[in-house]
């Protein structure tokens, strides 16, 4: 019998960030690349890894996110020995408490890893755009003997600052967690990623409970106290293209990585169990129509374009019209951009009319998000 | 709804023409549409967006084309526990083609109808693309008491369109005096959608004049006999909206190509009307800096790095940098490969164009597994 592996998605943060993005609508499910939302990622990863029991923690703004992640039937999740479950703050007999931090939305929980009793328990984070399979690490993690294994990837040494930076030993055992260090000594940066055996999970958790002094935080808390205690802390190298898409100007960049082919985060790789798998609208297919121009651009079905568009991001049911001109944009469902507007290196929330020959951000670098 | 009347509804492909270069491997509601839907997507939706939840679809031939295409039809079903969508199929109909009818097919799957309660039943086939309400039809059907209704659309190039359907002449009261083969000498008509609506009792009196009068006429033969012979009452509805037909490989090409056009494709897809598909999770199209696309539908997952010019291109082409792509339909998974020109084609799924292929309107080019065929 296989190892069996339970997935946590932290999904339940408030993304202040993302700004006007994220005012109705938890980061997870704020829309990337024409057609995904965030959340499709961590969970297609699952999918494609044969993790087929996973929790998703809701908290902020959850009623979209949770009405996005169903059943799970998206990713496949909804088959024989699979289960996909919201976990959203729920009322007890002790009362009815909000989620503390990310260990905390564990511990609140402790009841479905119970019934599900798996052997390791895998946690991720809702807010990264990456594909990979989880399987190489849980490997590590099982050989290593380690208590918990830490996701890291190579950071530039001068963004090393902005990271959590895991210090590690000739045998990639972590030695030291510095939390964004003014003076880093490595640039190995923690994903947020981690693989934990259950049982010694869970006692981490109930002792976490039980300290008053805690924000009840994975980064804050429990891997700074592992360490503390002398417990086996391993790190998995993470090769490939991996983003924390938390800024606007983070997620604008993400989003140009796809249109460009930067990186190697393939989206049309049609290897099955490759795949990135999301909701699939009931639209008509694009119309380019004949006075448009659209290079170097991904289009989902839905949208029509009359205009001009180069470097952008169009999701579904959008419409730029005539003599519109658009440049390094990500144009989210449900926008009309109406004749003769021009708009440079910008976000345009969804559902937002930009006016008849409205001109903004022309010129300049700096990523604006446009909203109603 | 259907004031208060229990509906069933069959998607019927056995009446769907033989189409050389569409049809031949598959059922013809299988073909794709648009590049992203199934022909067969449109009556599967109509009755969904109708409320009618309990469906049998009707497969004529190549079941496993339909099979792979509706797979739980779930994507119709509103609600999966008392919706259904049960595959019909007569095995005993493949060994004799001439008895393997629409009838047929119902009387061999007869405990569908022994098993679900049912008033009404409507018989719709895929060949008539449209976007069609069947409430207003049943209200129209109830408020005549009538016992079977014909649908109906007027047009006027009668002489050019619709060939192998049939026309009705109507008497004053708004019956069918008589169908009739369309022998093209008018241009305004009146042409059967070959859509019908029946009352219980009346349906299993049909079901039992196929086996005393003929085993070999489909349901719309042997309706438009008892009209003749019979005096049978069958109430006509005017379809107002517009058709698009499929009947024959140019109707296909004429069909696609309207819906590059803004107004035809608001009458075929309406806001509140989505029509459903099965997913395949492809990605969004994308377009390399050498693109240059114009007046083109373009599916997801597709690939375009040349020039494409009034075609329909279906999910995960490719058109590769200095390649030509004008007034041609491409299946799902074609690559033209860079430098080759193709026009007034249509290509099967999953060919490599590495050649110049250039027909003319009036020579349109088919282009199966590597053979051009010249329609």
């Amino acid at each position: 019998m296989p190892e069996k592996v339970v997935a946590v998605v932290l999904a339940g943060g408030k993304g202040t960030r993302l700004e006007f993005l994220t005012k109705k609508i938890a980061k997870p499910a704020v829309s990337f690349a024409a057609k995904y939302r965030i959340i499709d990622f961590p969970l297609s990863n699952c999918a494609n890894s044969g993790i087929n029991i996973v929790g998703v923690l809701t908290q902020y703004e959850s009623t979209l996110l949770d009405a996005y992640v169903g059943n799970g039937e998206k990713w496949g999740l909804n088959g024989v020995r699979s289960l996909l479950s919201t976990l959203a703050p729920h009322q007890t007999e002790e009362g009815a408490f909000w989620y503390k931090g990310t260990a905390d939305s564990l511990t609140q929980n402790i009841d479905f890893f119970d019934a599900q009793n798996p052997d390791y328990v895998l946690v991720l984070s809702g807010d990264h755009i990456y594909k990979t399979t989880y399987n190489e690490m849980i490997d590590l993690h099982i050989s290593s003997g380690a208590d918990v294994t830490i996701s890291v990837i190579e950071v530039p040494t001068e963004e090393a600052s902005r990271f959590g930076i895991m210090n590690v030993d000739q045998n990639d055992k972590i030695i030291e967690f510095q939390e964004k260090p003014k003076n880093p000594k490595s640039n190995l940066a923690s994903m947020g990623i981690y693989v934990f055996s259950w049982k010694i999970l869970r006692k981490l958790l109930k002792d976490d409970e039980k300290d008053e002094t805690s924000d009840h935080d994975f980064g804050k808390n429990i891997i700074p106290n592992m360490l503390a205690k002398g417990r086996k802390l391993k790190a998995y190298r993470f090769k490939g293209y991996w983003k924390d898409v938390g800024t606007i100007a983070s997620l604008h960049e993400a989003n140009m990585d796809i249109v460009l082919g930067r990186g190697e985060l393939d989206l049309y790789d049609k290897t099955h169990g490759a795949q990135i798998y999301t909701e699939d609208t009931h639209s008509v297919p694009q119309f380019i129509g004949k006075d448009a121009n659209v290079k170097t651009s991904i289009v989902n079905q839905g949208a029509i374009i009359l205009g001009k568009i180069n470097g952008c991001v169009i999701s579904n049911e959008v419409v730029i019209e005539k003599e519109v001109v658009l440049n390094n944009c990500v144009v989210m469902s449900g926008c009309v951009i109406q004749s003769g507007a021009k708009i440079d290196n910008a976000i345009i929330a969804p559902n937002t009319i930009i006016e008849a020959g409205r001109e903004i951000n022309l010129g300049n670098e700096k990523i604006v998000l446009v909203t109603r | 709804m259907f004031h208060n009347k229990k509906v069933i509804a069959f998607c019927d492909l056995h009446t769907t023409p033989t189409i050389r270069g569409l049809n031949e491997t598959r059922a013809l509601g299988t073909v794709a549409f648009l590049g992203r839907f199934a022909i067969m997507d449109f009556t599967l939706s109509n009755f969904s967006n109708s409320g009618i939840d309990r469906v049998g679809i009707l497969v004529h031939r190549f079941p496993h084309s339909v099979l792979s295409h509706v797979e739980n039809g779930q994507p119709w079903i509103s609600n999966t526990k008392i919706g259904f969508q049960y595959i019909m199929y007569n095995e005993e109909g493949v060994a004799k083609p001439s008895f393997n009818t629409d009838i047929a097919n119902i009387v061999a799957n007869k405990a569908v109808l022994e098993r679900e309660d049912y008033d009404l039943i409507v018989v719709a086939p895929v060949h008539y693309l449209a976007s069609m309400d069947y409430r207003e039809i049943i209200d129209d059907h109830i408020a005549k008491n009538a016992k079977v209704t014909v649908v109906y659309n007027e047009i006027d190039n009668g002489k050019t369109a619709f060939p192998k359907s049939r026309l009705l002449e109507v008497d004053g009261e708004g019956n069918v005096k008589r169908f009739v083969r369309n022998s093209k000498v008018r241009d305004n008509v009146k042409v059967s959608l070959d859509t019908f609506i029946i009352d219980r009792n009346e349906f299993e009196g049909i079901l039992q004049k196929h086996v005393q009068l003929s085993k070999s006429s489909p349901l719309r033969d042997l309706i438009a006999w008892l009209v003749s012979n019979e005096n049978l009452k069958v109430n006509a509805y005017r379809f107002e909206h517009k058709v698009f037909p499929i009947l024959s490989l140019q109707d296909y090409f004429d069909s696609s190509f309207a819906c590059l056009k803004y107004e035809n494709r608001q009458k075929l897809f309406k806001p509140d009307w989505p029509i459903y598909t099965t997913s395949h999770d492809t990605p969004p199209a994308k377009y390399g800096p050498n693109a240059d696309t114009k007046n083109s539908v373009i599916s997801n997952g597709a690939i375009i790095n040349g020039r494409v010019r009034n075609s329909i291109l279906s999910r995960n082409v490719i058109v590769e940098k200095g390649a030509l792509v004008e007034n041609s339909i491409l299946f799902s998974g074609t690559h033209v490969v860079a430098g080759s020109k193709i026009a007034y084609v249509l290509t099967e799924k999953r060919n490599e164009i590495q050649e110049d292929l250039i027909g003319d309107k009036n020579n349109l080019l088919v282009i199966t597994k590597g053979r051009v065929c010249k329609i």
